[in-house]
């Protein structure tokens, strides 16, 4: 399907929001996107909701999986297509209204400033207010063992906010369907030596958001992807 | 008599297993080394009598159970093998159709599919 021609210098930027049963936050959050970036894809992981018709109103592009496959995978899709459209870079963006669409915009900026193949958003470097003690406890532990495992000097993971240049986005290859994808990919950047850096975000702890948000047993989920992929590599 | 009942399990599971043989070369072939190991075991039940004091174990039946159980292993991981792998075929089956169905707002279509 044509789409029209480039008009301003984020219009090749393509926004993709993986989203699964969010209609409870996803319209606020995709207005203020689209106030700022015209092209803006939400992956519907197959919501028992009305994610995708909200969003379909709020003005994005949907692609809805006819099955629910998570996030790693909506991401890949949502990539995958804003390739297709001839994307020069993606930014990853949750639906829960947990990043910050200034945030978006300042490492787009710090991607073109630096011609680096990724942004990394941090709250670490950051700020993450109302963030629980355990949570903060175990994405520390997160990071050591991402530090460990791919000799990345990152200080944060797990954090839903990138921006990645074309060549990164063709590069990486999200094999995680569900959430241990954000290690997967930290681990690509490191195999294929993708050049990165950090930027410092702020990530809104809400009462939707920590609803939402995975459990803590969903880390040795986590850890239980990783190592089984590891196995059948 | 049980013993003509094992050797005819053992038939049909290696005609089976001659049946996979274009499909599942290696689990075809697996079955039919099964198979033949089982036929001798059953007509000759001192061999594994005397395998089993080879290894060290008591009783020819005991080393049977722990075979069994290697097998039941071997089989486990081989579905789960397989599983994934129809897993990922799903993956890439939905993956198709989402891109294939996009629903994009009417101000991204261009004006000259929007006139026709």
């Amino acid at each position: 399907m044509q789409q029209r021609a480039p008009q301003n210098d984020l219009d090749q930027v393509w926004i993709v929001v993986p989203a699964y049963n969010e209609a409870g936050a996803i319209g606020p959050v995709l207005h203020a996107v689209l106030d700022v970036f015209p092209r803006v894809l939400v992956v519907d992981d197959c919501s028992n909701d009305h994610t995708g018709d909200l969003s379909a109103s709020a003005g994005a592009t949907v692609l809805r999986h006819p099955i629910n496959l998570g996030q790693g995978a909506a991401l890949q899709t949502g990539i995958d297509y804003a390739l297709a459209q001839g994307a020069e870079i993606v930014v990853t963006f949750d639906a829960d209204g947990q990043h910050s669409v200034a945030d978006a915009v300042a490492m787009v900026r710090l991607l073109r400033e630096t011609r680096c193949d990724l942004i990394l958003g941090s709250r670490f470097l950051g700020a993450a207010p109302n963030m629980s003690w355990r949570k903060r406890l175990l994405l520390r532990a997160a990071t050591l063992y991402t530090r460990l495992t791919t000799g990345l000097d990152v200080s944060d993971t797990h954090n839903g906010l990138r921006v990645l240049s074309r060549r990164a986005a063709e590069r990486i290859r999200i094999s995680q369907d569900r959430m241990a994808h954000a290690s997967e990919i930290l681990t690509q950047v490191a195999v294929q030596k993708l050049s990165y850096r950090e930027a410092p975000c702020t990530i809104s702890y809400t009462k939707y958001s920590m609803a939402k948000g995975q459990p803590l047993s969903g880390s040795l989920t986590i850890l239980r992807d990783l190592v089984v992929r590891r196995l059948y590599r | 008599m049980i013993k003509a009942i094992i050797i005819g399990s053992l038939l049909l599971i290696l005609a089976y297993a001659f049946t996979q043989q274009k499909r599942s070369p290696l689990i075809s072939g697996a079955l039919a080394a099964i198979v033949f190991v089982g036929l001798i075991l059953t007509l000759f039940p001192e061999v594994l009598q005397m395998l089993a004091n080879d290894l060290g174990v008591g009783r020819g039946v005991d080393l049977m159970f722990y075979m069994v159980i290697l097998a039941a292993f071997l089989a486990i991981v081989n579905l789960h093998m397989r599983v994934r792998s129809l897993q990922d075929s799903l993956r890439d089956l939905a993956r198709a159709q989402a891109l294939r169905d996009p629903k994009v707002p009417a101000r991204e279509l261009d004006h000259s599919e929007l006139a026709s």
